[in-house]
């Protein structure tokens, strides 16, 4: 029975895995609100809470893409797609660089203090920062 | 087209090789549209009516409507970016690439954000980003209101500000300044009329949330007009510095499965002859699963002033004018759209309209009623990249 429970907690895990919001360890910022991390990939704020310039990056139309924005924002990939092409094609705002996978999005985070991503949890690496769990 | 496919792979392949020297970012939308209707251009038994009703005739037609085009985008600094949208589309006018969109944007703040260059004001709900099929479920949103938006885009400035009123809901304001200019073909003598369009100002304001948007939009716009058409033309027909006004109020709403648009649009034109127009739909929606169909009522009503001058040739010339694209018309749309995937999609469409053309007897100051029956059907497949 408890063979049962444990592989049933795993393959739940694999499937609903945790996606961490990630920083530059030096960008001075030390974690975020859901709220915040929203505004922050929704195009409706280009700086951090506290002031200074922030670039988000977006993974590829992956899994954890459509985890990720079912989660802060309840959308679908499509939804999102249609929210963008209304700001990017009327000079409203630019949507996140989409710039890969998980070891992608490090690299962009680890490169530049302004930059913020998402990976899959169990990703993480000292490189980069964690400042909010989306579960 | 095939030329203007050629240069746009050509300005694609530019575009990428600059991405690897610097960030630019490189995004587009295409819209394939086929159509065809019962019309019979020029019929003996009818008269001269419509020539074609918005592009089709009784010809199966895939370019008239179909477009391609493609954003650059860079950023220049946190604050400052520099953004070029070109599209490539058969046009009334010999234009087959034109810059739609090229500004420089300014994030003043996270609120305020101001655009120089060439944009596109959004008068009516879908005005500003009417040309991405993708993002709507029409093929191209009803013509009884968006064929009376004659002005598209203004070259000046464009102030935008949006600010959180509380978690659900933002207000914003948009105002808008510049000039601009058409050109429009008299499909009948092949004649071209030059719209100069000065001291355009207007705005937008808007109410938005997660699932809805409200809309108020204006503009003012002095026009003035010259025509190629020999000297026998008479000039009290020409836009001369007259004032124009268009406004719109209109309500959209995607909420779970229901979606649902209205709008009530208005065009004013003083010191002419040509009618004032006011047009209006509403359109329901229901998404089951990939599927969306939708159905769509749209009015358009226009207000004939010349009655007083008896003029035949003034008459002619009227008619000739009118010919096809001022009626008072009516039009029940059934659509489809299917969610290809994320990035596309693939729509039908029938449009059965119902037309009174109004044209004005020689000699007299009555007008003679005719009207016509017209059934639109089209395709289209739509995609962003």
């Amino acid at each position: 029975m408890k063979k049962i429970i444990l592989s049933v907690a795993i393959a739940t895990t694999a499937l609903m895995a945790d996606i961490s919001v990630v920083v530059n360890p030096n960008s001075g910022v030390d974690s975020l609100t859901q709220s915040q991390v929203k505004k922050i990939f929704m195009g409706k704020t280009k700086q951090f809470p506290n002031g200074s310039a922030v670039r988000p990056v977006d993974q590829n139309s992956g899994s954890t893409y459509k985890e990720f924005y079912k989660k802060i924002a309840g959308k679908s990939p499509s939804k999102m797609n249609k929210y963008w092409v209304k700001l990017t094609f009327t000079g409203k705002a630019e949507a996140p660089k989409k710039v890969g996978s998980n070891s992608s999005v490090i690299d962009a985070v680890k490169e530049n203090t302004k930059t913020i991503g998402y990976i899959d949890s169990s990703a993480v690496t000292n490189d980069v920062k964690v400042v909010y769990t989306v579960k | 087209m095939k030329n203007k496919v050629l240069s746009l792979a050509t300005i694609i392949a530019l575009g990428s090789s600059s991405l690897l020297a610097g960030d630019i970012r490189v995004s587009g939308f295409m819209n394939i549209i086929g159509g065809v209707n019962d019309i019979e251009p020029n019929d003996a038994v009818t008269g001269k009516t419509s020539e074609s009703y918005i592009g089709y005739d009784n010809q199966y037609d895939f370019t008239n409507q179909s477009l391609a085009a493609i954003q650059f985008n860079s950023t220049i600094t946190d604050k400052m970016g520099a953004t070029v949208q070109l599209i490539a589309q058969k046009r009334e006018a010999d234009d087959d690439i034109r810059m739609e969109w090229g500004y420089i944007s300014y994030d003043a703040t996270d609120e305020l954000r101001i655009l120089i260059g060439k944009t596109r004001p959004a008068l009516f709900l879908y005005s500003d980003y009417i040309d991405i099929g993708f993002a709507y479920n029409w093929i191209t949103p009803p013509s009884e209101v968006y064929d009376q938006a004659n002005i598209t885009n203004l070259d000046g400035v464009n102030i935008a500000y949006a600010t959180e009123l509380n978690d659900d809901y933002t207000f914003s304001t948009t105002l808008f300044g510049g000039n601009t200019s058409t050109k429009k073909r008299n499909a009948l003598n092949g004649s071209t009329l030059d719209f100069v369009m000065n001291k355009t100002f207007g705005g937008e304001i808007a109410l938005t949330n997660e699932y809805a948007k409200l809309h108020l939009g204006y503009i003012h716009s002095r026009v003035t007009e010259t025509t190629t058409l020999n000297s026998t033309f008479p000039s009290e027909l020409l836009f001369d510095k007259s004032e124009a006004s268009f406004y719109g109020v209109g309500l959209n709403v995607d909420y779970n499965n229901i979606q649902f648009a209205s709008e009530y649009i208005g065009k004013e034109l003083d010191e002419t002859i040509s009618p004032d127009v006011t047009a209006y739909y509403a359109m329901i929606g229901y998404k089951f699963g990939d599927f969306t169909p939708n159905y769509t009522y749209s009015v358009a009503d226009s207000d004939m002033k010349y009655s007083s001058n008896s003029d035949v040739a003034i008459k002619t010339q009227v008619n000739s004018m009118r010919a096809g694209n001022l009626d008072d018309r009516t039009s029940n749309t059934i659509g489809l759209r299917y969610e290809i995937n994320a990035r596309s999609t693939f729509k039908i469409e029938y449009i059965h309209t119902n037309l009174t053309h109004s044209t004005y007897v020689a000699e007299t100051t009555s007008l003679k009623e005719k009207a016509e029956m017209i059934n639109t059907y089209r395709v289209a497949l739509n995609a962003i990249f």
